[in-house]
């Protein structure tokens, strides 16, 4: 069986979780989110980060702000909302009930 | 020894290679293309870029002094081209297979024509996917465009031959007008006036990658860059009058035909 499908479904779901996590420590830009979610081992692919940024921005969870750099270009540093501080909370609740489940069928099967 | 070109990125001057700056160009360009059609993505593309300053700045701290196409390549190979991303962000597959053909403006009726045989052509391409999971590849990237720099009237003659990779345009040309003129093709004006409706042109590297049938990657594409940068040499002396004969034969043509399809009519009207 060809599972690449589904762990590609599986790691775009996630994927949107993982980096509110990460901005609701502190606001990055987008070469800390890369770095962090490659040391959490999380792999993707850079170029989907950025659409999926604006989205979550477009949508209002996230905010930015620019920040002048020493090394190289301005930097856009993203914060979470209030309305994302929400949408983390309720995402944190699903993910509670879905690890829950995936571990009960483990134990049972 | 390569002609070096300096390019200022977000107030940095960087040296870069010719055929660098092409492959780099080209690759932001057809970023924004994507992301411009995308409601609410125009910042991505300027993000992007952003991203590739920063990486080029690394690279420059690191010691580099010019940047040359190797570095072109890793850096999108990092980032990612426009299909590879719709690819995984899931959203915008269809979009992303068509990069390009629908920001194209030739005339209003025409585009409607190919956002039409594009719609019906994403839906060949889904159901021939869902069919054949290994030759997915194949029926993705291959697809038929007409050839905009090498045309006497629309370019589908070289359109075909690109696509079969099957011998010079001129060929199927002088091939097409002897079979209309023997009689045997006297449809083929009109599907030849049809194909130039509804077919896009190829028109930049993806497009020409895809007429090939060729995988888009950054090595593929930045083959293509350079062959397309070679100056072309353009027989135009020639075509003025080939395109003359060809428009004289179309109409000679098309006329009987239309006589013939109102004879049948009449005639099943009047067996009805």
């Amino acid at each position: 069986m060809n599972t690449d499908n589904t762990k590609s479904q599986m790691r775009k779901g996630m994927l949107e979780y993982c980096i509110m996590l990460l901005l609701h420590q502190q606001p990055c830009y987008a070469n800390d989110i890369i770095q962090r979610l490659h040391e959490a081992e999380m792999i993707v692919m850079e170029g989907t980060l950025y659409p999926l940024l604006s989205r979550l921005k477009k949508d209002g969870l996230l905010g930015y702000e620019w920040r002048e750099s020493t090394q190289g270009p301005p930097r856009k540093y993203y914060t979470l909302t209030d309305d994302g501080q929400e949408a983390l909370r309720q995402l944190d609740a699903s993910w509670e009930e879905i690890s829950r489940t995936v571990n009960f069928l483990k134990v049972k099967s | 020894m390569k002609k070096n070109i300096s390019i200022n990125l977000f107030g940095t001057l960087y040296n870069i290679d010719e055929d660098a700056y092409n492959l780099l160009e080209n690759y932001l360009q057809s970023m924004q293309r994507y992301f411009a059609r995308q409601e609410g993505s125009e910042e991505v593309a300027d993000d992007i870029e952003h991203r590739v300053a920063e990486l080029l700045w690394k690279r420059r701290e690191a010691g580099m002094s010019a940047i040359n196409i190797e570095t072109v390549k890793e850096i999108i190979d990092t980032i990612g081209n426009a299909e590879q991303i719709a690819g995984e962000s899931g959203n915008g597959d269809k979009y992303a297979r068509n990069e390009g053909q629908y920001a194209r403006t030739e005339g209003p009726g025409e585009n409607r024509f190919r956002e039409n045989f594009n719609q019906l052509a994403d839906d060949v391409d889904r159901f021939a996917r869902d069919a054949y999971d290994k030759g997915r590849q194949h029926v993705k990237t291959h697809r038929f465009y007409r050839c905009a720099d090498d045309k006497v009237l629309g370019g589908v003659c070289s359109g075909i031959a690109k696509y079969f990779n099957a011998g010079e345009p001129l060929i199927w040309r002088l091939g097409a007008i002897a079979l209309t003129l023997l009689g045997v093709g006297l449809p083929l004006p009109i599907i030849y006036i049809v194909l130039w409706l509804v077919t896009p042109a190829a028109i930049t590297p993806e497009d020409r990658l895809r007429q090939q049938g060729k995988e888009i990657t950054p090595d593929n594409l930045a083959q293509q860059v350079m062959d397309d940068s070679q100056p072309i040499v353009v027989k135009n002396e020639n075509k003025g009058c080939l395109k003359a004969i060809l428009i004289v034969i179309a109409i000679c043509a098309i006329l009987p035909i239309i006589f013939l399809i109102s004879f049948w009519a009449k005639f099943f009207f009047h067996m009805f």
